[in-house]
């Protein structure tokens, strides 16, 4: 299996409304694409995806998610990713379940392992 | 006596709510508290994930402790998950078929914990200690949790296995609450009852 990753600007999501910012990820999720979304998703957003998530498996291809918002720090600079200033500094990965091994440990360190 | 005096003799009345990852010991936790209080366990607990399926009720649990008296419902949620697979539940050991159902029912369970968090008076949010704590579901719940103001107490659980390491969870989570137990061993317990009287104050 092949999987893409997106790089998902603020402007891309910003003027959804929060069930359509939902669907826009979960359309993408489910055709094997890993998003970076610099707007990261609120704990509420999250758990909305979780439960949207839940009404798309499949048991055949899509078994769920695998999400993971990372609080990058004030001294992150999104202009490395985007090529635009950002004052978010919360960014969210969401991933087809079985593309990715996501980890984070003591120190911090986010580790993603794409799967085969 | 009059009615004043009667209400405040009267035990208040909490739904406390069990929720957490798959697997982290929510109905061990449960069933000693339902034990302890009411003689009575809430649910089957099982190495299989997502052995609670559907939320379980204990109600009319008796709680006195720290000169606090409580009417408790215990409410167990199924285990917050984002994503299920047959195939962990055949690893151990079921037929596809009851993989299959299994897997359905758990993600209709997920979705039901989910929509009664709001009824949720005091929350307590179990870790399983013998694992890294930074699964997002653990933030997601706790952020929920926090968004609606509701109490709640982060429980690291199975301290009583060698493997567990509570100061990650501590360090994790610095500014929650956080009452380490061993619910099968009953370790830690008498702290969390005293954590759950000063909880339940905080309810309206």
């Amino acid at each position: 299996m092949k999987y893409r990753v997106d790089f998902i600007p603020f402007s891309e999501v910003h003027d959804l409304a929060p069930d359509e910012k939902i669907r826009y990820i979960l359309s993408k999720v489910m055709r094997n694409t890993i998003l970076v979304l610099e707007s990261g998703l609120t704990h509420s957003e999250e758990l909305n995806l979780i439960e949207k998530t839940m009404g798309k498996i499949d048991y055949d291809d899509f078994f769920g998610v695998k999400l993971f918002s990372f609080d990058a720090g004030n001294d992150f600079k999104w202009t490395k990713l985007f090529g635009k200033g950002s004052k978010n500094k919360i960014f969210t990965i969401v991933a087809p379940n079985e593309a990715v091994s996501v980890t984070k440990d003591e120190r911090g360190i986010l580790s993603i392992r794409i799967n085969d | 006596m009059s009615w004043r005096l009667w209400l405040r003799s009267k035990p208040k009345s909490i739904n406390l709510g069990f929720y957490g990852e798959v697997n982290a010991g929510k109905t061990t936790l449960a069933n000693k508290i339902g034990r302890d209080w009411a003689n009575q366990e809430v649910g089957i607990v099982s190495e299989i994930p997502h052995e609670t399926r559907n939320i379980q009720k204990l109600e009319k649990v008796n709680f006195a402790t720290s000169g606090t008296k409580l009417d408790l419902t215990l409410i167990d949620m199924p285990g917050i998950a984002s994503s299920v697979n047959p195939s962990d539940f055949i690893k151990h050991g079921l037929s596809a078929s009851e993989a299959m159902e299994r897997a359905k029912e758990a993600t209709r369970g997920i979705v039901e914990a989910i929509k009664y968090l709001e009824n949720v008076d005091v929350a307590l949010v179990i870790i399983d200690a013998t694992r890294t704590p930074f699964d997002q579901v653990n933030f997601t719940i706790l952020g929920n949790l926090e968004h609606q103001k509701k109490p709640f107490i982060l429980v690291p659980n199975k301290i009583d296995l060698p493997e567990s390491n509570v100061r990650i969870v501590r360090d994790a989570f610095e500014n929650y609450t956080v009452i380490p137990v061993s619910a099968l061993q009953g370790d830690g317990i008498e702290a969390l009852y005293d954590k759950i009287a000063e909880m339940a104050k905080r309810v309206r």
